[in-house]
């Protein structure tokens, strides 16, 4: 009897290839699996937008003419289904022996040069894809082959982005392979090579970075952007966990290391931590991990380790925090650290370092696969309880887990969304769970002793803090009502200890006010010099006028003399320019921030004196009285009388200007009783408008104002007699305008500053 | 001689303005209190070639210099002006005025080129106003002429009547209502003072 041997229809077998690599994605990420299995150090993906073609390069091994025939050619055949380490030691990712299809889903046409380290000449591999597409049986699908002296660099001469040869040129020695991949089935433009960049980011842990780099270039992409994981370096955590199981014989040990990253104690270092009793530990807060050797049963209660060899590094790492915790816990400045959550985020595990989806996919349902969030909120305690646990939160984790196809307890689902659920599935989770509660004792256990430092060094806010606690307790007390006289009893203050936080609040307090005044009187310097910035403008065009013509007399008329007396009136304006600095700047000065006892009427007879020499070309007269022509003594800093006066001497300027009269004087009376100081103020102006002079008080209010520009268009800030009345306030006095009701013209305010 | 305006309700450093300028060949004339109207009346009797007006007036005059400007515009077609001030925000920001014609005051206190730059930009104006109003007057003459001739057209009487307000307003014509320009009325003129010649034969 003959027999007959079997054969498959050729697109049956492109179809069987297609259903392992449907997505375009897929068929990139199988070819670059293929070519980390080679062992290659460096993978290429390249577009070249130009002439539409698509390159993948590797340096890897490559393939000799028999490997081609016997193993590339035929479908279904994997050298890794025995073979699966490679000479350099990496456990290869791939087995069934369909890869090659993922070409025929990317491109028509395909083009590959290989070569190995043995053989100088390289072997030029073609197909055309379409011919799976026909009537023809497997067997009579043919492809090119042939040896060629041409180099890599050569294949790839004619690229338009010249970084790809030079990379090349550099790092392909003999060996490696090259595939060029023309009528693209899909068009590639800047999304999708984006998208693919992304997707490559996650695909392999960064710590492989230093032993394999993926390029993806296009014609607009250098070197340095090309490389998928540039911004490795940019991470930055504040504590890791690096773990390895089952190294030994038996499987049992556990070896794992904690840094701790998130500390910062500047120069009071060795204080703090001995004042937190962590002064033995000083070398864990600068790089050197804490080292646990274990058993796994001392890890998982009760279970033994039947996984296998893995390992993984797992990161805690805040994106914010509260400037009480930094102060609290001595925390480092994380302002400029870069999310990477989009990117590097959750965590992900990798089968011989190639990612098994979708474990920890930051836009997946399966980011928090091991229920992180469910176990913050079973107990959302802070790191520095004294009481409760602290878990972190499923955003704050990244890392990696390492399995491998010889953890045959962990096989992949066969429709490769994830990892079958076996007892190991669970037991790793568990496994890992409990690497993360390692994480957090530790970081808890650091945190609580800071905390306990800051409270002996910040009593007064502790105290305070108990208070506010035992308020609320008792604000809920009040609400359930049930609680017995003993309960009650528990939450009482102590008074001396109240007394020392209402003494430091007092000097809170008191620090804020002196600020305030300060700045009261700052902002009437800056009230004044808007005020007046057409004088100064004026007083500016006046000087630089004088000193023209002067300079114009000796040029051009040679007079000598003439210049003089341009010199000399312009020495006129500098002393106006004087006058000025006197009513404005000089109020800050640092003498007039000193709280002392002065003759304030002296001090008011000297500022009104300034203000007729500055004002007097405006025709603007002060007229001071010291009614009892008696020294008036008043304790106070000096600058907050002129800012009283300044301010009411600006309004009157304003409201002069305003009605354009040709009578603008101001008064001002001086006296004093006892208990108070008596400053009446009035001037020849319009006085208030309608608006205010039925209720005057309403201008002490803040934003309150009426004066407005030549346009009509209002311009006071109405701070000016807000300032004043909150500075009148400070001494215990008031500003009585009551007097403003009742006559047409002029405005009346009479301030008493109590003693 | 270049003769040139100049409106402020308070400044010091006249007296100074007027002898720079006159060094660079230009009469600065210093405009009188009162009204818009009277300003106007000052600027055609001084035969002002070119009007700076300071924008803040309203403590003196009731307006601004923005408002006057506006008001020139209407009333002396033709005079170039400037608002010569220390509020250029002000305005410009008001939109009445473009903001080519608003100048820094303190373009008046500098020295070398930027002056010099300056006063060309006051003479060149003062040589187009007295250009146009040449141009003006000889196209009068011309239309007047024809007029009297009988041979105008109808849209050169048009243009005959606004040259006429034009220069009516520089007081170069008599100050007579420009309705006595159109042929009706003056047809209608010349055959009221026939028959009154008429009538006095008889």
């Amino acid at each position: 009897m003959a027999k007959v041997s079997f054969n498959v229809d050729a697109y049956t077998a492109r179809l069987i290839g297609r259903e392992n690599v449907s997505k375009l994605e897929g068929a990139v990420i199988e070819l670059i699996k293929n070519t980390y299995d080679a062992d290659a150090s460096i993978c290429i993906l390249y577009y070249d937008d130009n002439s539409e073609v698509l390159y993948l390069a590797d340096n890897g091994v490559g393939m000799t003419q028999d490997i081609i025939i016997k193993h590339w050619m035929t479908i279904g055949r994997s050298s890794k289904k025995q073979a699966y380490i490679t000479n350099a030691g990496r456990i290869q990712t791939g087995a069934k022996g369909i890869g090659r299809f993922a070409l025929d889903r990317i491109a028509e046409k395909c083009t590959m040069i290989t070569g190995t380290k043995e053989n100088n000449d390289k072997i030029i591999w073609s197909v055309d894809w379409s011919q799976f597409g026909g009537d023809l049986n497997i067997t009579e699908v043919t492809a090119d082959i042939e040896n060629s002296s041409v180099s890599y660099e050569e294949f790839v001469g004619h690229c338009d982005n010249q970084d790809i040869v030079k990379l090349i040129k550099q790092k392909w020695k003999n060996s490696g392979t090259i595939f060029k991949l023309s009528n693209l089935h899909e068009k590639w433009d800047q999304n999708l090579i984006r998208n693919l960049r992304d997707n490559l980011s996650s695909l392999i842990p960064y710590e492989l970075g230093e032993i394999y780099k993926i390029y993806c270039f296009d014609n607009a992409t250098g070197i340095h952007e090309a490389e998928v994981f540039s911004n490795v370096d940019a991470f930055s955590y504040d504590y890791k966990i690096e773990y390895e199981v089952g190294k030994n014989s038996g499987g049992q040990d556990v070896h794992y290391r904690i840094w701790r990253d998130e500390f910062d104690f500047g120069s009071k270092e060795n204080d703090v931590l001995a004042g937190a009793d962590l002064i033995n530990e000083k070398q864990s807060f600068h790089g050197k991990p804490i080292e646990k050797d274990c058993l796994f049963r001392e890890v998982v209660p009760d279970k033994d380790n039947t996984i296998g060899y893995f390992k993984g590094i797992l990161y805690f790492s805040k994106i914010s925090t509260t400037s009480q915790d930094k102060e609290r816990f001595y925390q480092k400045d994380i302002s400029s650290r870069t999310d990477v959550r989009d990117t590097f985020g959750g965590l992900k595990i990798y089968r011989d370092s190639f990612r098994v989806r979708p474990y920890g996919d930051p836009k997946s349902s399966s980011y928090d696969w091991l229920q992180l969030a469910r176990r913050k909120n079973m107990s959302p305690a802070g790191v520095g309880s004294y009481k409760g646990t602290w878990h972190v939160s499923a955003d704050q984790m990244l890392g990696s887990i390492f399995i491998s196809r010889m953890n045959i307890s962990l096989p992949d689902q066969s429709n490769r969304e994830g990892i079958v659920e076996t007892n190991e599935f669970r037991l790793l989770k568990e496994f890992t769970l409990k690497m993360i509660g390692f994480l957090e004792q530790d970081r808890q256990y650091v945190c609580r002793k800071l905390r306990a430092f800051y409270e002996s060094t910040h009593e007064t806010e502790t105290i305070e803090k108990d208070i506010r606690k035992k308020a609320e307790q008792k604000k809920n007390d009040n609400t359930t009502s049930n609680q017995t006289n003993q309960d009650k009893s528990d939450i009482g203050v102590d008074p001396v200890a109240a007394q020392k936080v209402i003494d430091a609040k007092d000097e809170q307090i008191e620090e804020l006010q002196n600020e305030l005044k300060m700045l009261r009187a700052l902002a009437t310097t800056g009230i004044v010099t808007n005020t007046y910035i057409h004088e100064f403008k004026t007083l500016t065009h006046k000087l630089n006028m004088k000193i023209a013509m002067a300079k114009e007399a000796i040029d051009q008329d040679h007079d000598i003399e003439e210049a003089g007396r341009y010199i000399n009136q312009a020495d006129g304006v500098r002393e106006a320019f004087t006058s000025w600095f006197q009513v404005t700047i000089e109020s800050v000065k640092s003498d007039k921030r000193r709280r002392r006892k002065i003759d304030v009427a002296k001090a008011i007879a000297g500022l009104a004196e300034s203000w007729n020499l500055t004002l007097a070309g405006k025709g603007v007269h002060i007229h001071f009285k010291n009614i009892q022509n008696e020294e008036i003594v008043l304790k106070c800093f000096p600058y907050e009388i002129e800012t009283i006066i300044n301010n009411l001497v600006t309004n009157s300027v304003a409201s002069f200007e305003r009605i354009g009269t040709d009578d603008k004087d101001i008064l001002i009376n001086i006296s004093e009783n006892e208990e108070y100081v008596f400053i009446e103020y009035s001037d020849t102006g319009a006085g208030l408008i309608d608006l205010y002079k039925h209720n005057p008080e309403k201008i002490l209010r803040p934003f309150e104002t009426s004066k407005r520009n030549a346009a009509g268009e209002l311009v006071g800030t109405g701070m000016g007699l807000w300032i004043v009345n909150n500075t009148v306030l400070e001494y215990r006095g008031k500003i009585d305008l009551a007097k403003n009701r009742k006559t047409n013209f002029g405005f009346y305010a009479t301030i008493s500053l109590m003693k | 001689m270049y003769i040139v305006g100049y409106i402020d309700d308070e400044n010091d450093v006249m007296a100074d303005y007027i002898k720079r300028l006159a060094r660079r060949d230009i009469e600065m004339k210093i405009a009188p209190k009162g009204d818009m109207e009277s300003i106007k009346k000052w600027i055609v009797k001084e035969h002002v070639e070119c009007m700076m007006i300071d924008y803040q007036l309203s403590g003196t005059y009731g307006f601004v210099g923005t408002e006057l400007f506006s008001y020139l515009n209407d009333e002396l077609p033709g005079l170039p002006c400037m608002i010569l001030t220390s509020y250029t925000d002000s305005s410009v920001q008001e939109n009445k005025v473009v903001q080519n014609c608003i100048f820094d005051r303190s373009k008046m206190d500098r020295t070398g080129e930027e002056f010099e730059q300056f006063c060309e930009i006051i003479k060149q104006s003062s040589e187009v106003f007295k250009y146009n109003l040449s141009k003006y007057k000889q196209k009068y003459e011309m239309l007047y002429q024809k007029r009297t001739d009988g041979s105008i057209r109808p849209e050169e009487e048009e243009e005959l009547l606004s040259v006429f307000k034009i220069l009516r307003a520089y007081g170069e014509v008599d100050d007579i209502s420009s309705q006595l320009l159109t042929t009706k009325v003056s047809a209608t003129l010349d055959s009221v003072l026939e028959k009154l010649d008429d009538l006095l034969k008889k």
